[in-house]
């Protein structure tokens, strides 16, 4: 796994004088847990494919991802079929934004065994078939949604389970050791008392 | 367990990675420490699926704060409470008992043990255990020789019982492991946990 597959790829394209973020990233264990404390949109099963891969699409510069909730998601099996539908749906927006013909050409064309939508935007001034293909596609997804959260409560077997400790485990540490290369103390003791209230490495009493 | 203040403030907006931290470097005294208000938070409240979800998580969480043979020790804890949640929830006790399996396995991988190891010794030992009707049968008396070399005698589960028979895949010795799985077993007051009621006096 390299950094690309855990931190992904963000595009930001421009059309008509609006700047739209493409995120593509892999659909693991931190967006499966977050959606189960209903956070953010969720497939998890009820598709037709293991989800493994998300393309979410958000109005606004690329620091948006960080603090706005997407306008459409898109879930793929596999990272071909991501870049592929990236590079698609890219030029869609471009082309006429994320209302636009070729957006919803992108939605409707969409091989269900191959991508999963969620259209999270409703704009009002667009067209009323637009807006029913959009509600008929959101209550579609909904009953997936809920089904999905109802597997979700169901246990997952050992190895599932397994798997995604693991998987935490490894980003946890990514994470820890980048702490300790800015800080150069352990980031992790279990000895109380290790460091002062302002972050200064204090005696280890353990030592 | 203490982190650093960076580290905390890093994983501030990450509830899954922050989560993380006391499971993948679990301190077993704050665990037994706080075990008594764990369960008292879980009593009188019915046995929904939510929440003996989350009654699995927190016995998982117990069952690890161990520092011997973790692995072994999760796999025989987990046979254990197979049997005691057949006694005291027993139409809830298929879906407790998956639940437990998987905050074992998940836990255990934050801890560090590779994925096949963790099933692996799971499945074994659940296959194996299944066998053992009796957990210690007729203690016996057995002579054994403390640290400081004198020796002493010791009540031990029999041959053939399930805990006897565990023991024999754990590192350390047979008296400390009784000593240790039976502490950790009185503390967990694992009738309260799984009803929510309080133990009755004589049962």
């Amino acid at each position: 796994m390299n950094a690309a597959d855990i931190f992904g790829k963000l595009r930001v394209v421009r059309w008509n004088g609006f700047d739209f973020t493409l995120s593509l990233i892999r659909w693991g264990f931190l967006r499966r847990y977050r959606a189960r404390r209903g956070k953010i949109t969720f497939f998890d099963t009820g598709a037709l494919f293991i989800p493994k891969y998300e393309i979410a699409v958000y109005e606004g510069a690329a620091p948006v991802v960080f603090s706005k909730a997407p306008e459409m998601v898109f879930y793929y099996p596999d990272k071909a079929a991501a870049l592929l539908r990236l590079g698609d749906l890219e030029s869609a927006i471009v082309e006429g934004g994320l209302d636009g013909a070729p957006t919803l050409d992108f939605i409707r064309d969409a091989n269900p065994q191959r991508q999963h939508n969620w259209v999270l935007r409703v704009c009002p001034e667009s067209s009323a078939a637009s807006r029913q293909a959009a509600a008929a596609s959101n209550e579609y997804v909904r009953g997936i949604f809920a089904h999905a959260m109802e597997e979700a409560k169901k246990p997952r077997g050992a190895y599932r389970s397994a798997l995604l400790g693991a998987e935490t485990r490894c980003k946890l540490l990514i994470v820890i050791a980048d702490v300790e290369a800015e800080t150069g103390v352990p980031a992790v003791s279990r000895c109380l008392g290790y460091w002062r209230l302002d972050g200064t490495p204090a005696p280890n009493p353990c030592a | 367990m203490m982190e650093h203040p960076r580290l905390t403030l890093v994983l501030e907006n990450d509830d899954l990675l922050r989560a993380a931290v006391p499971l993948c470097f679990p301190s077993v005294h704050n665990i037994r420490e706080q075990w008594p208000s764990v369960i008292a938070a879980h009593r009188d409240k019915p046995n929904t699926p939510d929440m003996l979800r989350q009654k699995a998580g927190v016995l998982a969480m117990f069952i690890l704060a161990t520092e011997y043979d973790v692995l072994e020790n999760a796999a025989l804890w987990y046979r254990v409470i197979d049997e005691e949640a057949f006694v005291y929830i027993r139409e809830d006790r298929d879906l407790f008992a998956d639940y437990l399996q998987d905050s074992l396995a998940h836990n255990l991988a934050l801890q560090g043990y590779a994925v096949d190891e963790i099933c692996g010794t799971m499945a074994e030992r659940s296959k194996e255990y299944a066998q053992y009707r009796g957990w210690r049968g007729k203690e016996q008396p057995t002579r054994i020789v403390l640290s400081d070399g004198t020796e002493s005698t010791m009540d031990l589960p029999a041959d053939g019982t399930l805990l006897c028979e565990a023991f024999k895949h754990f590192k350390g010795s047979p008296e400390r492991l009784n000593y240790n799985f039976g502490l950790q077993f009185v503390q967990a007051h694992v009738y309260e946990l799984l009803t929510g009621k309080e133990m009755p006096a004589r049962r």
